[in-house]
């Protein structure tokens, strides 16, 4: 059966602009919280087994036809908080999305399965023990034919990639192409800024349409202020509409439901809970928060690399993906000027050095497998704040990181490497490496890192004392109320989520439909 | 008086830039990624730029600082570029306590020269040499130093390269899909299968 609308623009997604004042009392058999990787999944899987479905996205819904490939004004319009959250430290800047389809239209598509090691501590520490490799097969090999999963070809690997993968490979240091979620890549390299021609695979070209297909209904600009419960059930949610342009309240939103499903990401689902009053039994709402926190790594050579041209994503190094050799992996990546600037070390002719050799500059980003050491609570203005400090052991492995990312970089020929400290840190001799880097600081406030990745903050778990849901994604203590998100991840898991996301997504919907009338009562 | 030859020294504790003042700086400076397109003049204006207001004087000179474009160079002038008027609507979209904060921060910065290197004139007093030599002791400089200089940069490189006009003399392509008639692939069509073990 073919999709009614051809492009984004034609879905039929309420806005601030077409809702009117309301109040608005609505109805449904589910209502899902944000229309992300976890909630864009939930819809579909729920409406095409026949329920009814409203999703509240707080974001804006921007139809790719208004990508325009400029970091700075897509960042405005696609990012939680204009692309300027924050940690309360002010040195880990945490990216998401926030618009419809959430952090899946701004992600740079890397497709990762959740590694063995980290599913058997899910099972051994967190008693999930039907998180095995085997068992959550079917749910990544269903969604990665959907999303066209495929590890990029050699024309998906760009000169940025080529220029880090020969100093691998003079190491000896193991690379793989990535795995990505994209159909018929028109390598332009603006992932982070939205797919303007539908290539990537995100939930606003593929999970969302599908489920407003059968019959689900998406309104945008719509933050869910509470959830409604009673008696230990849910009931429903209460949000508020907002224009987008002036800040202003639209309507108000009310949805009654058999069930409410949280996808808000895993800093705003913590929130949304805590601030209904549902804050479990064992008090990790909003606690166990991890985030990879990745930083990225420059170099200068005499080749032009022109390293925004092509896929963002090619290739990466897996030479330490695992927790015994050291726990992170590196990504090949550079982005557009406009997006670079903010990185670049120096001031003044140091600056305009930098910029005038961008062409000249490959980079590279780390993820780490850090501690669930950060908590998303509210300060005493009452807003949100991110209480998140890498810790000992994780700034050792970012030490680790830089030296091994400046070893590839000199073997591939650099003449320098940037290191992104607020003091800028720049090695010009590979004998100089473990010199420099191991005198530097790397406590807080002196190194400017990047979270792609929030998760772990409604940790899964059997049991109600250590975890905030139980392993069918039902919030522990309060039936009818599942999460369905980043949030759920017991621990960090290394690699890039959105796969795991949506496996756990599809996993729980699965659960929910076994029980189909005993919750629908029909 | 030059600086060069003396080693960074800590501010005195009453002139120490707040920790909140550089996490406003923060703020501002990842909120720059984000601004509104803008299409009206640039420098020097303090009607046209409301929202920098008192803190006009010492932004310029930052900006001068920071980028030092001298006449002649292959970048493009500031006064070309909407760079102040960027930053200008930037400061309009925070919050009023971060703005409040991020001009705290911005005094600081400007005062504090006249204690430390011994300048004796606040920042805005300084010749073009002398602010570069004074901003580089706080990027090297402890940590709050370090912090709101951090800040800054974003705040002017942000608001300076995302400028189409900048671009041409690093040789930046800036947005393709349009320009290269590469086709909208549209929706995609709805899923035919479903993995066995993943059905119902
Ligand atoms: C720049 C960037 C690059 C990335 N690259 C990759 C990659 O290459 N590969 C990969 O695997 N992962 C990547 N990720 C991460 C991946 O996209 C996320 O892990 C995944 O999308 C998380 O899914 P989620 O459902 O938890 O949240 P999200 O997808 O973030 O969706 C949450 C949605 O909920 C909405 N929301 C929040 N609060 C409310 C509320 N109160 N009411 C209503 N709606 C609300 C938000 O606006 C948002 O749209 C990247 C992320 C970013 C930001």
């Amino acid at each position: 059966m073919s999709l009614a609308w051809q492009q984004t623009d034609d879905l039929p997604v309420q806005t601030a602009a077409t809702i009117g004042s309301g109040p608005h009392r609505l109805s449904a058999d589910v209502v899902v919280v944000g229309s992300g990787a976890g909630g864009a999944v939930m819809a579909y899987e729920l409406a095409r087994e026949g329920r009814s479905v409203i999703v509240l996205e707080a974001g804006p819904f921007v139809p790719s036809s208004r990508f325009t490939e400029r970091y700075p004004q897509m960042m405005e319009r696609l990012y939680q908080d204009r692309g300027g959250q924050r940690n309360e430290d002010g040195d880990l800047l945490v990216l998401q999305g926030s618009c419809v389809g959430g952090s899946t239209v701004v992600n740079a598509a890397a497709a990762f399965r959740t590694p063995e090691y980290v599913l058997r501590d899910w099972r051994e520490k967190f008693g999930l023990s039907d998180m095995t490799s085997e068992a959550l097969d079917p749910w990544f090999t269903q969604v990665e034919q959907r999303l066209s999963v495929h590890v990029n070809a050699p024309h998906e690997i760009n000169q940025n990639n080529q220029v880090i993968m020969r100093g691998c490979d003079k190491l000896g240091v193991s690379w793989r192409p990535l795995a990505r979620n994209i159909k018929n890549c028109a390598l332009t390299g603006f992932c982070l800024a939205g797919c303007a021609s539908d290539r990537k695979q995100s939930m606003l070209v593929t999970y969302l349409p599908w489920a407003m297909h059968h019959g689900a209904q998406v309104i945008a600009d719509t933050r869910v202020e509470r959830i409604r419960h009673k008696n230990g059930k849910a009931t429903g949610v209460v949000a508020t509409t907002i224009d987008p342009k002036t800040g202003r309240k639209v309507a108000d939103v009310e949805v009654e439901a058999k069930l409410v499903v949280v996808a808000a990401g895993a800093v705003q689902s913590p929130l949304l809970l805590t601030r209904s009053g549902l804050t479990g039994q064992s008090g990790q709402v909003g606690r166990n928060f991890a985030c990879h926190p990745s930083v990225g790594i420059l170099a200068d050579f005499d080749e032009e690399i022109f390293g925004w041209r092509g896929a963002t994503l090619g290739a990466y190094c897996d030479e330490w993906d695992h927790p015994d050799r050291g726990g992170f992996i590196l990504e090949f990546a550079m982005a557009g000027a406009d997006f670079m600037a903010a990185f670049s070390p120096g001031i003044a002719d140091k600056h305009l050095e930098f910029m005038g050799r961008l062409k000249n500059v490959a980079g590279m980003i780390s993820l780490i497998h850090d501690e669930n050491a950060g908590v998303i609570t509210t300060n005493d203005r009452g807003e949100k704040a991110i209480r998140y400090r890498v810790t000992q052991k994780d700034r050792e492995t970012i030490r680790t990181v830089i030296k091994r990312s400046a070893e590839i970089y000199f073997a591939a020929g650099a003449n320098k490497v940037f290191v992104p400290t607020y003091a800028p840190t720049v090695i010009e001799d590979v004998k100089d490496i473990d010199r420099i880097v191991d005198a530097l600081d790397l406590g807080p406030g002196t190194i400017g890192m990047t979270s792609y990745h929030p998760q772990g903050t409604c940790r899964m778990g059997a049991n109600p004392q250590n975890s905030v849901v139980g392993p069918d994604g039902q919030f522990h203590g309060v039936e009818r109320l599942y999460v369905a998100d980043a949030s759920l991840f017991p621990t960090s898991i290394m690699v890039n989520p959105q796969m795991t996301v949506y496996a756990l997504s599809s996993k729980i919907a699965h659960g929910i439909n076994e029980q189909g009338s005993e919750l629908f009562g029909n | 008086m030059s600086a060069d030859s003396t080693p960074p020294q800590p501010l005195p504790n009453h002139l120490r830039a707040t920790r909140r003042a550089v996490i406003a700086g923060g703020a501002a400076a990842t909120a720059t990624l984000s601004l509104p397109a803008c299409t009206s003049g640039s420098k020097g204006d303090s009607a046209k730029l409301p929202h920098i207001g008192d803190d006009l004087a010492v932004v310029e000179q930052i900006v001068d600082t920071l980028l030092a474009i001298d006449e002649g160079s292959p970048f493009v002038p500031i006064e070309k570029t909407d760079t102040m008027a960027n930053i200008d609507r930037l400061f309009a979209t925070l919050p009023d306590h971060v703005r409040s904060d991020l001009s705290k921060g911005l005094t600081l910065f400007n005062l504090a020269a006249i204690v430390l290197g011994w300048y004796f004139r606040p920042f805005t007093a300084l010749d073009r040499a002398d602010r570069i030599a004074y901003a580089r002791r706080w990027e090297t400089g402890n940590k709050t130093q370090q912090g709101l200089l951090f800040a800054l940069k974003q705040i002017v490189y942000v608001s300076y390269w995302r400028e189409e006009i900048t671009w041409g003399p690093i040789q930046y392509d800036g947005p393709v899909t349009r320009r290269l008639g590469i086709a909208r692939q549209g929706l995609t069509p709805l899923p035919e299968t479903t993995v066995e073990g993943a059905a119902k």
